[in-house]
């Protein structure tokens, strides 16, 4: 067997083994007779720790050979004329050490989960949501072609909203699964519309077309001017998963789900995930100084909004919100300034430290009590905080923004929100008089 | 705005305040949780009607699901002859009241509406089940026999046939079975022609006569008089996100590194100061709410509550209702403020200024502000400044407010044909009846509603647990047997908490003859405790004592330098980790942190997730490694003229208070002679991780504290030679060679730590090994009990692989049952231990010891109860309401909790503090009121409940069952409507068992009582004692 071959099944694992799992629970689920708890657990343990085992593997022989990348070729799912639309997959410096990274942390939050929500009514529906997150994290990591990418850009989306929604007999739950899942597919169309701007420009969606697939050295083979149209979508598509303004209104909403999948989304890999689409297209990035400056002034904005915002917040789950918010947007930054394995590390670390802090978050009464034994006392808010220097009146009202979480939400509901849902009703109305204007019936006494 | 308000009524309002605060949930900051009495505010009722009202002022459930109860009816758990009994219970000679002229009784139609579940469903349900199923064509396949007879009988008869088909009466359950397929068999048509006639007569006899509407009066507040008429709008949903968000930043004891400003001037200040300024909230319902708020500002609370209610045109005799509706709304914030209120020390951090009336005054603004915007979403619109008229649109919503409709023709026709065949009633006799019987008959079935029949089930579910539960007391008395007069080789008093009773009995399964005794878990220690680790002092003793003493550990001399050097490595450790978590926030020292060293953080997070039991071993060890060996005391001992603290309690008891500590003690218990060399006190308390409800599995005669150190200082103070010789003044000599010894029993991990042990003079260290081994032994076998009810441990672990199993829960960050807390408790025995001693109680008793013989006047009693009922009670009744009702009265599941402010925790991001206790703690408990059984005769109870205010009220409202069992004639007496009733057991049969391992292994439910061979005293030991 030769060192593509063998990198080519090992990848194929990667993918297959998570996918597996995600069919021998889901299956018999939507037979009516789900596996029990304990199988349930064991077989999305087995799935993630077969794709993190082959990971590491694959990431053993890529050191061997350079980092040289290997392209799993796949089929080709049709081609018309010029243009082709291909199942590529590719083991890089970026994917493998990634595919490590997300296999590792879902396989362990599985050990955690299982035990987390043993008898909860939902359980079997928790791990299926799992298991198809970790398969499309993984599908996404590892594409090679815009196309392979939005598959598993989109299991990620909806599968966390439905976690997000996992209480789905409470009010709040549901709407903050809607809300999270309408922030997603608005920005979704960003990827969709890159993919159409790839095909266009290459025939193709293969990102070696588009650039050398050398990470963290590659060249971009489109001209300029097409680069950077694809990276600014690329960016709009990045903005909602990483949960930048003005759409960050989702993320301190999604606490409404189990304590893993919280740890899963907000602290770990779902809002890293934009961060890798841009990661993975650095080469493109490096042509387009504009999406670059984007990233920068969007990234550095919304790291100083949810700094200051998560100063005020007073619940443990909303403050680790916004201090992943904070993280996430300083990668943005990062890559923004032309970095590369700054930011790789900068995910996974926070990614780490992020889902320890959420998974124990409701330790807090107890972590509390003995850091003020520690220090013999209460520490006090104190630190040196520039806001205190200001005007009592003014701390007041930048208090006030900060607890409002800085009006985000109120500017978007009142000046695109409402004016989008009134353009809404009135192209509907329109075209019910339309129709009834077709069909003959009278314009009167309609409604 | 500026109109004169009326003075007169502050006095009023601050009346009407405190009386709707009585209905709040009144529990404090998580971090010491409080068992109590979900339901403190209707004690004064009784409780089968304290439960209904309570369930309609809450909207919540008042009993468990007819279905639950049907379901304990099919296993048995309820058997048919509960039913029986408890609506003979109920017979007060109107259920012998005639029915359908004469043709049965109510009580039979009560009956066959308990036995047989009738829904009472809406026309349309009806209408489809009669097109999609065969009701009309088959009777029910639930009728008695006998009753099935009947009708097709009477068809027989009515056919001019014989009524040849007659049955044999037969009663065996497969028999009839083989019966009923055979009447079938040969009766198709004639059932079909039974039904269907039955249903036309039924049609005919409802459509003769037209039954009330149901009036129901519109509710008081605006926000629910239009979601009754505008069900898409709820204004609750607009305010309180933001009320919350206020609520939540003023009452924050740490979480936001940016405090609330103007805090000190309490909340309605602080919110006036902060939303009417210039950066104001633009959300749509809100664009008036700085301009109402501004208005607010000079105003007292009761002012502006005053210049709302008239605003919405709440009418004189709704005011209360509507406070206290208006309150309920946001219950458990509502509360959280009371508390801060009422209990400001028993703030953890800052005891902001909070007041209830803020909170109204503030909620009824922001209400205001959101009904005007609904007022405007739904059409009425003003012009200009004008304000909408919110009086006149409230009576205008009144006036629309829907009426309930009682069911319709069809509904009411299928469900007295259901009913009809139930009491044996054909299509003959419907038609037989007079328009008023067919009425009372309906009206009765109506009456008979779904809350009448869960009370009935209910009172028949308790009443089985109880016959269980006294059958085995009663059987138990004939080997039951006093203690021979020498003593044993050591005795320990526990804590009366149900979870210590499996401990007990396996230490007396040991077969080494030791004795137990049961007390209030704070050793009658009232007091403030700061251990060598705590950096201030909390109360260890029952909710309702103020302790006026406190007690400090110290490092003894030799550890004095020890402990300063632990002391500053801990404070440096507690730097580091403080300002890593702090730092990994923010956002410079966040992103360095993170990014440069983020992934260090992969070593803790698998070594925690993966290995929970090896990680807390190992840093426990690490822990001790680098705090070294700091032996410590307890400043106990006070001299007389020694000054008070600062805080105004005394530091340490004095001789004269120790003294009486330890008298009481040990006279409680009945331990005044035959003390044995060595004495243990075990106190308990939980540990476990990742759990903000901890503080409700500690013990709740320390008030959500951990009981150790009461332990501890009442065995110093039972061994000080100066206390002894004022306990031999008075009455009570301690032979010089018994010794005390202190302990703590975590009720989590089963381990147990003793203190002073080197103090023990040489001669005591030989019982003290053995005393320590036999309670290692016992806690491997509590912990193999304790793994029976937990579904993820195996059935086959050895004690030992228990004792792994349970200690890894405790310190399992993934464990969201660490352990089952007080779940099953159900029973309080108060009395000798020998009466009990033996039996198998499932962990569900609270065992008190307390001895009759020794208590003529019933003093000892009196203030037993006084100390173990409201805490017994307490417990008991928060388990029983949180499970009846999991998400009214508990606080729903613990999975998506989250802490807030470090002083409760909510649902998610933005929810009402959940209050109670969660679902995986109440998940396997039955809730059954506390059956307190006492070893006294009725007389000395009832006198000594009598001199307990709170004790007879919960027993004369029904709040606890009452048992006396009497010390000398072994009769078991019930207490029933204000008296003794005797008990006759229903069965004299117990099971017999040689070890407890033997009853529970294979099972995870409830078992019943039993009796365990090996935890009675040695045969010959037990012929000694009754010779003696």
């Amino acid at each position: 067997m030769t060192g593509h071959d063998l990198i080519s099944s090992l990848v194929i694992v990667q993918l297959a083994a998570p996918a597996t799992a995600l069919a021998v629970i889901g299956l018999p689920a939507l037979l009516g007779r789900p596996l029990d708890e304990r199988t349930t657990t064991r077989l999305v343990g087995a799935g993630f720790a077969a794709g993190f085992l082959a990971a590491v593997s694959t990431l053993v022989i890529l050191a061997a050979r350079d980092f040289r990348p290997e392209i799993v070729d796949g089929v080709t799912w049709f081609a018309v004329g010029h243009h082709e639309a291909t199942i590529h997959l590719v083991a890089d410096a970026l994917s493998v050490p990634y595919v490590c990274f997300t296999s590792g942390l879902i396989w362990l939050v599985n050990a955690f989960a299982g035990k987390y929500l043993h008898r909860e009514p939902g359980f079997t529906r928790f791990f299926i949501l799992l298991a198809l997150f970790g398969t499309g994290m993984n599908l996404m990591v590892l594409a090679d072609s815009i196309d392979v990418l939005f598959a598993g850009w989109e299991c990620v989306g909806i599968s966390s909203a439905l976690l997000i929604g996992f209480f789905h007999e409470r009010g709040n739950a549901v709407r903050a699964a809607l809300r999270a899942f309408t922030t997603y597919r608005i920005c979704d169309v960003g990827i969709l519309v890159a993919s159409v701007v790839i095909h266009r420009a290459v025939g193709s969606g293969d990102f070696d077309r588009v650039f050398g697939t050398n990470w963290p050295h590659g060249t971009c083979l489109v001209p300029a001017t097409t680069a950077t149209v694809i990276c600014l979508l690329l960016v709009f598509a990045a903005l909602g998963k990483t949960a930048q303004v003005p759409f960050s209104g989702w993320l301190p909403r999604a606490m409404e789900g189990p304590t893993p999948s919280s740890a899963i989304f907000y602290g770990a890999l779902s809002i890293h995930a934009g961060a890798y689409v841009l990661l993975r297209c650095e080469a493109l990035l490096d042509q387009a100084p504009l999406a670059r400056a984007a990233l920068i002034v969007i990234g550095s904005g919304t790291a100083l909004h949810a700094a200051f915002v998560g100063k005020a917040q007073t619940d443990l789950k909303s403050m680790l919100a916004y201090a992943s918010m904070t993280q996430a947007s300083l990668i943005l930054v990062e890559i923004g300034l032309g970095w590369r394995v700054i930011p790789l590390m900068h995910v996974i670390g926070h990614a780490i430290v992020r889902s320890l802090q959420i998974l124990r978050s409701p330790s807090a009464l107890h972590d509390r009590n003995e850091l003020d034994a520690a220090l013999g006392g209460h520490p006090g808010p104190g630190g040196l905080w520039p806001v205190s220097l200001m005007p009592a009146r003014w701390q007041q009202a930048i208090y006030r923004v900060a607890l409002d979480r800085g009006y985000e939400e109120m500017v978007i509901g009142r000046f695109i929100v409402g004016p989008v849902l009134r353009l809404l009703d009135a192209a509907a109305t329109a075209e019910k008089r339309w129709i009834r204007w077709l069909s003959g019936e009278s314009l009167g006494g309609e409604r | 705005m500026n109109t004169p308000l009326p003075t007169h009524s502050a006095g009023d309002l601050s009346a009407l305040i405190a009386e709707a605060a009585h209905y709040l949930p009144a529990q404090g900051p998580i971090d010491v949780f409080i068992h109590h009495n979900t339901l403190h505010a209707f004690e004064g009722q009784r409780f089968e009607d304290a439960v209904v009202q309570a369930a309609a002022m809450f909207d919540t459930e008042p009993f468990l699901p007819e279905s639950r109860y049907r379901e304990e009816l099919s296993r048995e758990r309820i058997r048919v002859s509960d039913i029986d009994a408890v609506l003979d219970h109920e017979d007060r000679g109107i259920l012998a009241a005639p029915l359908a002229g004469g043709r049965l009784t109510l009580r039979d139609l009560h009956r066959a509406l308990l036995l047989h579940p009738v829904r009472q469903e809406s026309d349309t349900a009806v209408r489809w089940t009669l097109t999609e199923s065969n009701v009309l064509e088959r009777l029910r396949d639930d009728l008695p026999l006998a009753i099935r007879r009947r009708l097709l009988a009477d068809e027989a008869d009515a056919d001019g046939r014989d009524g040849g088909q007659r049955l044999p009466d037969v009663d065996d359950e497969a028999a009839r079975k083989v019966t009923y397929a055979r009447t079938t068999a040969g009766t198709h048509g004639q059932e079909r022609r039974v039904c269907s006639e039955l249903w036309h007569a039924c049609v005919e006899a409802v459509a003769a006569s037209r039954p009330a509407l149901v009036s129901v009066r519109p509710p008081v507040r605006h926000r629910d008089l239009i979601r009754g008429v505008h069900p898409t709008i709820d204004t609750d949903e607009l305010v309180h996100p933001l009320l919350i968000r206020l609520c939540a930043a003023f009452l924050d004891q740490g979480v936001a590194s940016w405090p609330m400003p103007n805090r000190d001037r309490g909340l309605l200040a602080a919110a006036v100061s902060l939303c009417s300024g210039p950066f104001a909230p633009t959300e749509p319902w809100s664009a008036r709410l700085p301009a109402a708020l501004d208005a607010c500002r000079g105003l007292s609370a009761e002012e502006v509550i005053e210049r709302e209610m008239k605003r919405c045109g709440v009418p004189e005799q709704d005011r209360g209702e509507f406070v206290r509706r208006s309150l309920l709304a946001l219950r458990g914030w509502a509360g959280m403020v009371r508390q801060f209120e009422e209990r400001p020390d028993r703030v953890p951090v800052s005891a902001v200024p909070a007041r209830l009336a803020d909170f109204l005054a503030l909620r009824l603004v922001l209400d205001r502000v959101a009904t005007e915007w609904a007022a405007g979403r739904v059409g009425i619109r003003t012009s200009g400044s004008t304000p909408v008229d919110l009086a006149g649109w409230r009576t205008e919503l009144q006036d629309r407010f829907p009426v309930r409709r009682g069911p319709g023709t069809l509904a009411r026709a299928f469900q007295l044909h259901q009913v009809s065949q139930l009491v044996g009633l054909s299509g003959g006799d419907i038609r037989g009846l007079a328009e008023n019987d067919v009425l009372r008959l309906e009206h009765e079935i109506a009456a008979f509603d779904a809350t009448t029949r869960r009370r009935l089930f209910h009172l028949a579910y308790e009443r089985r647990h109880r016959i269980t539960v006294l059958d085995a007391l009663a059987a138990h008395t004939a080997v039951a047997a006093p203690p021979r007069p020498a003593p044993p080789p050591a005795q320990i008093i526990f804590c009366i908490d149900e979870r210590c009773e499996s401990f007990r009995r396996h230490v007396e399964e040991l077969g080494f003859g030791y004795e137990t005794f049961g007390t209030a878990g704070f050793f009658a220690v009232p007091m403030y405790y700061q251990g060598l680790d705590d950096w201030h002092a909390s109360p260890l003793c029952p909710i309702v004592v103020r302790p006026s003493h406190t007690v400090v550990e110290v490092p003894e001399e030799r550890s004095v330098a020890d402990h300063r050097r632990h002391l500053s490595r801990r404070r440096r450790y507690g730097q580091l980790t403080g300002s890593l978590s702090a730092g990994s926030r923010t956002l410079f020292r966040g992103g360095l942190f993170t990014a440069l060293a983020g992934s260090v953080a992969a070593v803790p997070l698998v070594a925690r997730v993966a290995f929970p039991r090896l990680t807390a071993r190992i840093g426990r060890s690490a822990a001790a490694l680098s705090r070294g060996r700091i032996e410590t005391k307890l400043d106990l001992f006070r001299d007389r003229a020694a000054p008070s603290l600062d805080d105004g309690t005394l530091p340490g008891f004095d001789i004269e208070e120790m003294a009486g500590i330890v008298r009481r003690v040990l006279e409680d218990i009945g331990l005044t002679s035959r003390f044995s060399r060595l004495v243990a006190v075990l106190g308990h308390g939980s540990s476990s991780r990742n759990n903000p409800h901890e503080s409700a599995y500690d013990c709740g005669a320390c008030g959500g504290g951990k009981g150790g150190p009461n332990a501890r200082a009442f065995a110093l103070m039972a061994n000080d030679p100066r206390v002894r010789s004022r306990l031999a003044e008075g009455g009570l000599p301690i032979p010089d060679d018994t010794r005390f010894v202190g302990g703590m029993l975590d009720t989590c991990s089963d381990g147990i730590t003793w203190f002073d042990v080197d103090r023990l003079p040489d001669g005591h260290r030989d019982d003290m090994r053995r005393l320590r081994e036999a309670c290692d032994l016992a806690t491997s076998l509590d912990a193999h009990e304790r793994c029976r009810r937990f579904e993820s441990a195996a059935f086959d672990l050895t004690p030992e692989e228990a004792l792994a199993h349970v200690e890894s829960r405790s310190v399992d960050l993934a464990q969201v049952r660490p352990e089952l807390g007080h779940a099953t408790n159900a029973v309080a025995i108060i009395g000798r231990r020998w009466r009990t001693r033996g039996l198998f109680l499932d962990r569900r008793a609270f065992l008190v010891s307390y001895d009759p013989t020794a208590d003529a006047d019933g003093a000892i009693l009196t203030r037993t109860l006084a100390a173990v009922g409201p805490v017994g009670a307490g417990i008991n009744l928060e388990y029983f309401f949180s499970t009846i009702d999991r998400l009214g009265y508990g606080a729903g599941t613990k999975l998506p909790h989250n802490i807030t402010g470090l002083l409760g925790v909510m649902d998610g991001q933005a929810s009402d503090l959940r209050t109670g206790l969660p679902w995986q703690m109440v998940e396997i408990h039955e809730p059954v009121r506390l059956l307190i059984v006492i070893d006294a005769t009725p007389a000395v109870i009832l006198a000594a409940a009598a001199k307990v205010p709170v004790v007879h009220n919960l027993v004369a409202k029904g709040w606890v069952q009452l048992v006396s069992w009497n010390p000398d004639s072994d009769e078991l007496m019930v207490f029933e409507n204000g008296a003794f009733r005797p008990y006759t057991p229903e069965s004299p049969h117990l099971a017999v068992v040689d070890r407890s391992v033997e009853w529970y292994r294979g099972h995870r439910e409830h078992m019943p009582p039993a009796r365990v061979m090996a935890a009675l005293p040695p045969l010959d030991r037990r012929l000694a004692g009754g010779a003696a």
